[in-house]
Order: C-alpha cells, then structure tokens, then sequence
C-alpha cells in the first residue's frame, strides 16, 4: 500500500514535468481506481477548472474598447496604405469571387494528414477539422442554403438560422443542424461514421431511406457502419433489422479531462476509446501523417483505449506495444503494426 | 465581424496557432487573432496573478496592461521569440509591480484560496465543491514560492525550464518546489 502511494506521487512528479509515458499514465489511472484521494490528488494537479467563456467574452468587449489606439493614427501616410491595402484586397477578392463564378470553383477547405486548423465558414460558423479532412460548401453557400459535403472529422459549432438548416452531407449519411456543437468523423476509409452531439439538435437520415429521419440527443452519439455492425469476430450481425445499420450510444467522459473522448481531440490529444486496431491504424495515420500497415498476423479486432497529450509517434507506438498485444517496425513515414512474437 | 464563440478546452491554443497570431497581430492589426490571443491567455493569467494580489479586480487589470502592451507594440511583437514565456513573465513582473503599489491588498508571493472560484460556473461548482475546497485548503497551506511554481506548471503546462525563466529561478528548484507540493498535498488529502 506505501509503495503503491510512493509510486502514484513519482508517477505525478513526472506528469507534473511532461515527461510522463503512455504506459505510466495508464498505470497512474490504474493506480487511481477508485480511490477518492488518489482521485482528488490527481485533480490538484491537474487543475485548470472549466472557464466561463461568457466572463472572458465580456472582459474582452471590455479591454477592446479601452484599448489606446486601436483606431490608426490618422497620418496621411498611414491612410494611403491603408486605402492600397483596401484596394489591394478588394483586388483579390474580386478575382476569387470572379474565378468562383467562372469556373464554377466550389470553395473548398482542406487539411494535409497530420495538420489540424480551425476555419470560419461564411455564415460564422466555426469548424475544427483533423488531419486529412475535406470541406466543401455548396454553390450559393449561405445565400439560398447552407449545404456542405464533408470527409474527414471535424467539430462543428454552427449558428442558428432556422430559416436555413445546416446541412453536412457524407458518404453514407445527411445530418440536419439547427444551431448545435458536435463532433462527426466520417473518413472515407473507416468502417463507420461517427456523430456526437455536444448541445442543441441534429437529425441524420441514411440514404438507404432517406425520408426517416433520426434525432440525436445532447450527450448521445450515433455510429453508422457502412457494412452493417459486425460482433467481436468480426463478422456481419446486423441488429434491429436488416435497414438498420446504426448504434446510439452515450459519448463517454474520461476522469480528469476536460471534455468528451469524442472532442478531445480539439485539444490536441490523440484519444482511442476502445477502438479496434485498425481504427487505431487509421487514427494513427491522420495524427501523425505516416502510413500505417497492418500485418496478416495481426488481431485486427484487438481493441485498445488510451489518451496520449502531446506524443510522439514513437512514444505512442511503444506504450501500444506494451500492451503486449502487438508489436510495431517503422522506417521513416512507414509504420507496420503485427501479431507480438512470444 | 463575426463573433467566435469558443468552447470550453479551446482556449488552450498550440504554440503554431499563437505564432500564426503573433504574427497576425503585429502585421495586420488583426482584431480576430488578437481576441485569440486574448482569449488563451486572460482565464489563466487572472489565476497566475491572483494569486500575487488579493483582489481580482487588481489581478484582471494586471493581465488587460500586460496584453495592451501587447498591442501597442505593433510590429515588434515579433521580435519576442517565445510568446507563452513572454508573457507569462510579464504577468508575474505586472502582478509584482501592482502588489507592490497596492501593499494593504496583496500577499507576496502568496494565494488568494477562491482564485478558481471567480472563473466556474454556479453549476460545475456545485459538482465539485467539496474536492475543490478540500484541494484548495490543501493548496493553501503550500509555502508561497513552492505554491506559486505549482500553480503556473498546473495551469499553463509549461515547462520546468520555462518556469525556471518565468520565475526566476533554478530549473532544479522548480523541480524541487513540485516534489515538496505533491508530497505536502498527499500527505494533506490522505486525512
């Protein structure tokens, strides 16, 4: 019991200093269990309560308006430049809207494997989007209607306008939105597509019947298997009849983080939650940018659950070893995952 | 302008995305990245400096001079190498600076305990009030240096060699500071 403390507090000292290992932070939690001062200790050092945005939002109005020389100096100097840079940007506008009407070029927002970035769509809506994601907004985007096409995982925090619906149309699924917050991943080469729900309202339809409409509630998610829902073997075992391909499910918070599993990946933490290996493959690839091979002999439907803050691959790729379930070879941007030699 | 409404867990930005609007703000005058920038450093520079001023009207002064200047500096605000360290270091120098006008309302180096309280919702602290209280008692009782580094490696995730420059200290007293603490802490939550 004392070494089990002593090792539960060097175990914080290296959290605390960054340089704690997957593997060690798994054994932390393990230690924590369900011990309530363990539990309370670990928060300590955590910390950084939830912040209310809404206080920072209106400190911010505030500072904004006393803040000296936000206006520029009306030197005369000052105002050619800005009137150039004005034009300049007008320029540039009118050429991209003019390229848009002629060549009918879609606007497009796309992030390479293993970028992250968050964009502004026009009609204020904010979007995350993961590595190798692709947005597309419709012609006529938040004029006649607010349509995108998407693949990729993004978190969505979309404004309302019950005049005109949200639309997020995917391979296997539509999703209607009325102002809401959630999180989809839809990558054309995984096995499902996943919908979380943050707050507010979504309704998805399945283009099998596309005239049933199913809603989601806040705190719920949905996942849509493209090839209908397989069991632990790995083979086909459609439930609910032959139409329905999807499960809804609660989205899962883990102790000690500051949102759903489902979204914590908007804070830079690479999370698999009790995902196959090759979710964990496909998740690996758009993280890190490299490929990811999985072997023959490999457990295809070993599942793994973990949460890495700021890793590196190798690092991530060991702590998955450790397991004991796998082992790993990489060479430059090549990873290869196979069946543990004994 | 569009308003972005940024979500709890958002503020915490990556070191590219405060490089991006570094350098948005000093060449552009962009309002946008200076909200960002605003937004991921205001929630915790409130709580770093509380704990240097008894007052959090005080502490959220201290943070909006420190990012006025900030502003001011125009296109020299990209001479500054490393943003987080910067202004982290401004906080604790502004916060001193303010403690040291202001002697009746402010500690040294010392901790105001309803620091997190001013920022959480009626809601969340209701959830946690009683492990909150019962960390914040034990947070209290930390020697004021070794609670102070606690606080900015807790609620920045710096590093220990940042916070050595922040604090001005020793890398190897930040690290002795953050033993003593979880030691102390422990040995407080275990009655």
């Amino acid at each position: 019991m004392e070494q089990d403390e002593n090792r539960f507090e060097a175990l914080l000292g290296k959290f605390m200093a960054g340089t704690i290992m997957p593997g060690e932070h798994l054994e932390m939690m393990d230690l924590i269990g369900n011990d309530d001062r363990k539990q309370a200790l670990y928060e300590a050092c955590t910390g950084s309560g939830p912040v209310d945005q809404q206080s920072v939002e209106a400190a911010f109005e505030r500072h904004w308006q006393q803040l000296p020389s936000r206006v520029h100096p009306a030197g005369r100097y000052f105002v050619w430049r800005r009137v150039v840079a004005a034009a300049a940007v007008l320029l540039v506008l009118g050429l991209v809207v003019f390229q848009s009407i002629y060549r009918g070029n879609p606007q497009t927002f796309i992030t390479q494997v293993g970028e992250r970035k968050s964009v502004i769509l026009p009609d204020g809506s904010t979007v995350r989007l993961n590595g190798g994601s692709k947005l597309v907004l419709d012609d006529g985007f938040n004029q006649a209607n607010r349509r995108i096409t998407f693949r990729g995982e993004g978190y969505f925090q979309i404004e309302k306008d019950a005049k005109r619906p949200f639309t997020i149309v995917t391979e296997g699924t539509t999703i209607n939105v009325l102002g809401t917050v959630f999180n989809l991943r839809a990558y054309e080469e995984e096995d499902k597509i996943e919908t979380s729900l943050i707050s507010g309202r979504v309704e998805f339809t399945l283009p099998a019947n596309p005239t049933k409409k199913i809603p989601l509630q806040p705190g719920k998610k949905v996942s849509v298997y493209k090839e209908g829902i397989r069991d632990s073997s790995g083979t086909a075992a459609l439930t609910g009849g032959a139409t329905e391909n999807y499960i809804v499910s609660d989205i899962t918070l883990s102790p000690g983080q500051p949102m759903a599993n489902e979204t914590l990946w908007t804070a830079d933490k690479l999370v698999f939650d009790g995902d196959n290996l090759v979710l964990v493959a496909s998740k690996l690839e758009k993280w890190y940018g490299v490929e990811v091979k999985i072997a023959n002999g490999a457990n295809r439907e070993k599942k793994f659950s973990a949460i890495f803050p700021h890793m590196e691959l190798d690092t991530v790729l060991q702590a998955l070893a450790r397991t004991g379930s796998l082992r790993f070879s990489r060479s430059g941007e090549s990873v290869t995952l196979d069946a543990p030699t004994d | 302008m569009t308003k972005i409404k940024l979500k709890q867990g958002e503020n915490i930005a990556s070191d590219d995305e405060l490089r991006e609007w570094q350098h948005l703000v000093a060449y552009h005058r962009d309002e946008q990245a200076y909200r960002r920038l605003f937004f991921h450093f205001y929630p915790l520079g409130v709580r770093f400096c509380t704990q240097y001023l008894r007052r959090g009207e005080l502490a959220e002064e201290a943070v909006a001079d420190v990012m006025t200047n900030l502003w001011l500096m125009g296109k020299k605000l990209m001479d500054i190498q490393n943003l987080r360290v910067y202004v982290l270091k401004a906080f604790r120098n502004k916060a001193l600076d303010y403690a040291e006008k202001n002697r009746k309302f402010s500690f040294q180096e010392e901790l105001v305990h309803d620091m997190a309280a001013d920022l959480q919702s009626p809601e969340e602290r209701m959830i946690s009030s009683e492990a909150v209280a019962a960390i914040d008692r034990a947070l209290d009782s930390l020697p004021p240096k070794c609670r102070a580094v606690f606080l900015l490696v807790r609620e920045t995730r710096c590093t220990y060699r940042e916070a050595a420059e922040i604090m001005g200290i020793a890398e190897n007293t930040v690290n002795r500071h953050i033993q003593t603490a979880i030691r102390q802490l422990a040995a407080l939550l275990r009655l």
